[in-house]
């Protein structure tokens, strides 16, 4: 929480996995659907870890990026 | 030297000159599927789902689902932003608080939480309770997170003054933290709302159970994509109302601050 965290990024893997789940023939989403109708619980939740990391990374790497391109904005000491 | 004279437009101008492009847009739209450019099924001309949205609301079924959706939404979202402002206020001013919910949130906020939707509909069933959980779940983060930025930035001076003058404690939290954090928690706010939205049509698409997620999903089923296009136009009216009224509700809450004395 030291920085605001990306909304967009965040924001598009909920709906990339929204629509995944309602309509999709593959995808994690997909995948997360199809165990949890087969009760493979064990599975689902591994399907849902893998997103959760994803989701993780891709925030990380996003704000790495943003601070990158913003290094010449003198910020405050942290 | 005459500075050369600015030409002003009527007022009734200005304001008319807004609608220029929805209205071209929608005749635009009305035009393409007349002419046969587009099958109606897949894109219905505006006039024939205006109709239909008409009736619908006449005969009161889109209503009630719409009702429906809304109190889902606005439930989950008071419960997300009550919790929210409590823990992010906590995390602030607690260090061990914080040492809890600072990875919590990292790794919280940037993952998709509707992927929990399937284990959602194991723990708590398919009706409300896995809805509205999901929506306190995703509302959450946004929240906690302005929260916490806004009242662990709040200017030192002000919290100094105050305690100068013989504040206690909880008179300090109430008068002058929230309010002075209150810009950021209601920004936080502004984002977790649409996302509210967002996650009810889906969870009730997903799990069916009336709404206006369901209602769409149902006619989509049916075939019946006017119905589908209906849906669409009641939620886009719904959102846009709810958040001006949130736009409206910010300017009375910050009267005080200096972003509401710019003219606008």
């Amino acid at each position: 929480m030291k920085q605001e965290g990306a909304l967009l990024p965040a924001l598009s893997w909920l709906l990339l996995v929204s629509a995944e789940l309602l309509i999709s023939r593959n995808g994690l989403g997909y995948l997360i659907s199809f165990y949890g109708e087969n009760a493979d619980y064990g599975a689902m939740f591994a399907a849902v870890i893998v997103v959760v990391l994803i989701g993780f990374l891709s925030d990380r790497l996003f704000l790495a990026a943003s601070r990158w391109l913003l290094r010449w904005r003198e910020l405050p000491a942290a | 030297m005459k500075a050369p004279r600015k030409r002003h437009l009527p007022r009734a101008w200005h304001a008319a000159a807004s609608y220029v492009v929805p209205v071209t847009l929608l005749v635009v739209w009305e035009a393409v599927v007349r002419l046969g450019w587009i099958n109606p099924f897949l894109l219905p001309a505006p006039s024939a789902f205006g109709a239909r949205w008409i009736d619908e609301v006449a005969s009161g079924f889109i209503l009630r689902d719409a009702l429906l959706t809304m109190m889902r939404a606005l439930s989950g979202f008071f419960i997300a932003a009550a919790a929210g402002i409590a823990i992010g206020t906590l995390a602030a001013r607690n260090a061990a608080a914080r040492w809890f919910v600072d990875p919590v949130v990292s790794v919280g906020f940037p993952m998709p939480k509707i992927s929990f939707m399937p284990i959602f509909m194991l723990w708590f069933g398919l009706g409300d309770q896995a809805k509205l959980a999901m929506i306190v779940f995703t509302c959450i983060f946004p929240v906690i997170s302005a929260t916490y930025l806004g009242t662990s930035s709040i200017d030192r001076y002000l919290v100094w003054s105050a305690q100068n003058l013989g504040t206690s404690r909880r008179a300090l939290l109430w008068k002058v933290v929230i309010p002075a954090a209150l810009p950021q928690i209601l920004s936080g706010l502004q984002i977790a709302f649409p996302m509210a939205l967002i996650v009810t049509v889906v969870t009730e698409m997903i799990t069916s159970g009336g709404g206006l997620g369901s209602y769409m999903i149902v006619s989509a089923r049916a075939a019946i994509s006017e119905k589908v296009f209906a849906g669409i136009a009641t939620i886009a009216v719904l959102g846009f109302l709810l958040l001006l009224a949130f736009d409206l509700l910010r300017r009375r809450l910050l009267r005080w601050h200096a972003e509401t004395m710019v003219a606008i």
